[in-house]
């Protein structure tokens, strides 16, 4: 169907929905370039893209160095205070001017031949101007290419390199109630990602990624030696972790929250299980501490313990933010066949060094490179990958939940498109939207 | 206990290279008890994302106290530990290795690695290196030598790595 003579695709034809077969993919989504490069312009390029936090560039002149797509970039904080996305680009023969990670800096200095750009993005000094003669630039024509939309919510921060398109809030939509809820469980109703990051790669397509957070299916199987030295450790019940049944509760959905947005709902589930939590993922949340902060906050003990207990927010925001339990992750394609996951350790504001130590520790024997769980989810990308040489059968079918979905109140009483957690009714939305990003519908 | 003086430490210096010579084998060979075995109750074990933070107020990539590390090798003993089903076959060089008195008797030392890991996956096979610096501080008790501490400093510790399924 894709030939190097016929480069059009038709995502109509790879993402297909009936009533004879339900829903299935077509697997040269993960394995061709033209779609790659096509994800590139129209997801990474056109659309909102989270970019980074506030908390990461909390002063004047700091910065974080980013991949937008595969675009190198600069989140700046100028020294105007004001927060900016500059393509880490000289305009004059196109190096980099910046090298480090992160840092404190005024100015970007183009080594190559010295032009200096301030941190707002402006040509702060040109090298031997008199020799353009007639030919010197126009006035602020040479600056640093800046995202022409930023917009955050909650301290994230997102970013679009098209002038126009769709709207910041309308583009959020409904994940904004999920990332609200997660901010709502520090006592400064704020996280911080202010410990660090750190970065696990894998031989595989960014997409495998973004499906697998909302697949509550994978865990039992995928992850049976964490959950199992977890549920070891836990003192909320030896073999809790891995009883299948408790699984499967009827109590925990998965939601297609519209616009590529998906997520695993446990509110309930962990408001069920009382103190004896034991996938809240807010590690110290439920600890005296925050439900009295959080009291205080609220003026209610009772809505504190409710939210406390319902814990944080297990979500993908598309394209390529995710929040689960102790950190917040983001998705960074390299290439067709290589990603990135970064994990940066979510920090309550308002809450003790403690219980904040407590959260970084819980999440880096989770996560990263070194993890229980990341790396197994790391091994079944590149199985999938190593999967998709075959092309016999190239169709991945989806319907799991499928013919019991429904549209039911979420908690924060609006509808969504549900299903027990099991079920595929997530990544049927997630690649709903996909399909309508790429058809450039 | 005394701290021992430079001279002794010069006398114990085949001992302590052989201790970690045992132990880049014992982690080379996956023997997870024999590994085990080497550490002294205090153990911890610290992977670091950056050379100077703090394990406390920032992200590392292991921090594991004895307890911990118990709770790591558990999960590695499996076969479902899918990250290492097959095992990597690794080699490794410990080398430029420097010997110091450390507290309460032990020793300090410094020494660098490089690992050649060579992975198979069904039809694939993958061969790649890792690379860094490790700090030991040893005991001793009775005729052996134990870890109180490990620290682990990876070349591209801060930057994107691959899982990491075996030991370091």
């Amino acid at each position: 169907m894709l030939t190097p003579t016929q480069p059009y695709v038709d995502y109509d034809d790879l993402i297909q929905e009936d009533p004879e077969f339900g829903f299935r993919i077509n697997h040269h989504l993960y394995k061709d370039d033209e779609i790659f490069q096509q994800e590139m312009e129209r997801i990474f390029y056109k659309g909102w893209v989270y970019i980074g936090h506030e908390t990461e560039i909390p002063n004047p002149n700091d910065y974080v160095v980013r991949v937008m797509g595969q675009r190198p970039v600069i989140l700046s904080r100028g020294q105007d205070g004001k927060v900016r996305v500059l393509e880490n680009k000289c305009r004059h023969r196109g190096n980099t001017v910046c090298q480090e990670q992160r840092g404190n800096s005024k100015f970007f200095r183009c080594a190559y031949h010295g032009w200096v750009f301030s941190n707002t993005g402006e040509l702060a000094e040109m090298t031997h101007p008199s020799n353009y003669g007639e030919r010197m630039p126009a006035e602020g024509t040479m600056n640093l290419l800046e995202a022409p939309r930023i917009d955050s919510h909650r301290g994230f921060i997102f970013a679009s390199l098209a002038a126009e398109g769709q709207p910041f809030k309308e583009y959020l939509g409904r994940a904004a109630d999920y990332i609200d809820r997660y901010c709502d469980l520090a006592p400064d109703g704020e996280i911080s990602l202010s410990a660090g990051r750190h970065g696990i790669s894998y031989r595989g397509n960014w997409k495998m990624q973004l499906e697998n957070l909302t697949d509550a299916y994978h865990a039992e199987y995928t992850h049976a030696t964490a959950l199992a030295a977890f549920a070891a450790n836990s003192s909320a019940g030896k073999g809790k972790f891995t009883d299948r049944g408790d699984l499967e509760d009827q109590l925990s959905t998965q939601r297609d929250l519209g616009g590529g947005h998906a997520v695993l709902d446990g509110f309930a589930l962990n408001r069920a299980q009382g103190d004896k939590l034991r996938f809240t993922g807010s590690t110290g949340t439920l600890s005296e501490e925050i439900v009295g902060k959080i009291a205080e906050r609220e003026g209610s003990r009772e809505k504190a313990v409710w939210l406390t207990h319902g814990g944080g927010s297990h979500i993908t925001v598309f394209p390529n933010l995710m929040i689960l339990w102790d950190a917040v992750r983001t998705i960074q394609p390299v290439s067709l066949h290589e990603a990135v996951i970064y994990y940066h350790p979510a920090q309550l504001k308002g809450a003790s060094q403690e219980i904040n130590t407590a959260r970084i520790m819980s999440h880096q024997a989770g996560f990263g490179p070194a993890g229980f769980l990341a790396p197994d989810d790391m091994e079944m990308f590149e199985r999938t990958q190593a999967g998709t040489v075959s092309d016999t059968d190239p169709w991945i079918y989806l319907n799991r939940g499928l013919s019991s979905q429904r549209i039911e109140k979420d908690d924060f009483g609006v509808d969504a498109l549900t299903s027990q957690n099991l079920g595929e009714t997530t990544q049927r939305g997630i690649w709903r939207h996909y399909k309508h990003v790429m058809s450039g519908e | 206990m005394n701290n021992i003086s430079n001279a002794e430490v010069n006398g114990l210096r085949p001992e302590i290279e052989n201790f970690l010579y045992r132990e880049a084998r014992m982690m080379d060979k996956h023997q997870f008890d024999d590994w085990e075995a080497m550490w002294s109750d205090k153990g911890v074990y610290w992977v670091p994302c950056a050379h100077d933070s703090d394990p406390m107020t920032e992200v590392s990539i292991i921090y594991a106290n004895r307890a911990g590390i118990a709770t790591r090798l558990g999960r590695m003993r499996s076969k479902a530990m899918y990250v290492q089903d097959p095992r990597s076959i690794c080699s490794r060089i410990v080398g430029n290795i420097e010997v110091y008195p450390g507290e309460d008797g032990g020793v300090t030392t410094y020494s660098t690695f490089n690992i050649t890991e060579f992975k198979r996956r069904g039809h694939l096979t993958h061969q790649t290196t890792w690379s860094g610096h490790s700090e030991h501080k040893l005991s001793r008790h009775g005729d052996q030598w134990l870890m109180d501490y490990k620290k682990v400093t990876l070349l591209n510790s801060d930057g994107e790595i691959p899982a990491l399924g075996f030991l370091v």
